[in-house]
């Protein structure tokens, strides 16, 4: 009697066949009753050339994204000098002009790296250094770096925190990217004069549950189905600014669930909305 | 002030750097590679040298090497200025003895305090 699927082990071979040619194979198992016995029948995959592609677009993203840091080099610190007056005074025109420049310069800093994250991400060479580390912390360095831009529209920042040390096995960087993106989408989309509001506490025991509020506009319940998906901006956001890349959420998809936690949002029209997600804590 | 060794294989990105320091008030010397940048190394002994790592010939990572090796030059600060970002090429360039990474492309604000900490690590050493 067969039950349940094949499943992936985590685990890959590779073997040398008898005419010399090495062949990846992944490893596929099913729980299987034999003779009245809980059995493990197992299946082999030839995954070479599905290995070979995944390595050449890995390759392929990796120049791509060298060759277009080293114009964009450029680009960025020429035009930050002449931004900076090291060329001479400019008049409030040229001023604009270049401002425009320096926020799609940074936009397309922003595209490429993430689009090494994604690449990393998909072909698992993403490695997370997973300790214990401190959320709070971590979240308050992450609003220190967005303090400019919510000054600028005048939004109110704060965080609750539950009482007690606040205690992740996570990945430092990841947390903080993952806190980073849903941060600065709150204070982008948010209205002028808004708030943000972080909130972390523990959640079903083993998890710690992080929300980020904001005051914006909202998300139809009709694109909340595409928003975790690559490339994907909301149609009202994406008619009034040309910042976001439509990456930023799915890659926090991405780094949540590699850390084991869920992520997801709930939003009103008008009234705003809540990204949530879990991380693992420490075992007690 | 520093007199710094520019170390890049981009015609472009030597011009900008070498303008920047000079507003700043550094002394520029300029290489386009690993063996151009060691002959300037041997002769003038700049205070510090801004190193790329992909160019033709000697790449950035054999001459840090050759510095780091050297009695005379392994206290000259080394700044790694780079396209390659990746978290290995990172920990790759601070095995090989670099003082500092900067990954391009990077701010004006970030590169100069990473320049002036390490001008003033090596002003103590």
């Amino acid at each position: 009697m067969q039950r349940g699927e094949y499943v992936p082990s985590n685990y890959e071979i590779g073997i040398v066949r008898k005419d010399g040619v090495i062949r990846n194979l992944e490893v596929l198992r099913k729980e299987v009753l034999w003779n009245g016995k809980k059995q493990f029948q197992v299946l082999y995959n030839d995954i070479t050339e599905r290995k070979k592609i995944e390595d050449m677009k890995t390759e392929f993203i990796s120049i791509a994204s060298h060759e277009l840091r080293t114009p964009l080099t450029s680009i960025k610190g020429y035009n930050d000098m002449i931004l900076d007056g090291d060329t001479g005074e400019l008049n409030d025109t040229q001023r604009e002009f270049l401002g425009i420049i320096r926020e799609e310069t940074d936009r397309l800093v922003a595209l490429v790296n993430y689009l090494l994250d994604i690449s990393r991400i998909e072909t698992g060479r993403l490695q997370l250094q997973i300790k214990p580390i401190p959320l709070d912390e971590v979240i308050n360095s992450t609003i220190d770096t967005l303090k400019r831009q919510a000054n600028e529209k005048r939004l109110e920042l704060s965080t609750h925190f539950d009482k007690g040390p606040l205690i992740v096995m996570a990945d430092r960087d990841r947390v903080s990217e993952i806190i980073y993106n849903l941060l600065s989408n709150a204070v982008k989309y948010n209205r002028e004069g808004g708030s943000v509001e972080v909130v972390a506490y523990t959640f079903e025991n083993s998890m710690i549950r992080i929300d980020v509020k904001d005051t914006g506009r909202g998300i139809p319940k009709s694109e909340v189905p595409f928003l975790f998906g690559k490339f994907y901006r909301v149609k009202e956001a994406a008619k009034d600014s040309t910042e976001g890349t439509g990456l930023g959420l799915s890659i926090a998809k991405s780094l949540v669930e590699l850390h084991g936690g869920i992520i997801w949002v709930e939003s009103e029209v008008d009234k705003g909305s809540t990204f949530s997600f879990t991380l693992p804590t420490v075992k007690k | 002030m520093a007199q710094i060794l520019v170390v890049d294989d981009e015609p472009h990105v030597v011009k900008m750097l070498d303008f920047k320091l000079k507003i700043l008030g550094h002394e520029v010397i300029t290489a386009h590679d690993g063996d151009e940048a060691l002959r300037e190394v041997e002769t003038k002994k700049p205070d510090l040298v801004l190193l790329d790592i992909m160019m033709p010939g000697m790449d950035g990572y054999q001459l840090l090497r050759k510095l780091k090796a050297s009695e005379h030059y392994r206290d000259i600060p080394v700044v790694m200025l780079t396209a390659k970002g990746q978290e290995k090429d990172i920990v790759h360039g601070f095995d090989t003895g670099a003082d500092d990474y900067v990954v391009k492309p990077f701010g004006f604000p970030e590169l100069i305090a990473r320049i002036n900490r390490a001008l003033d690590k090596g002003r103590d050493q």
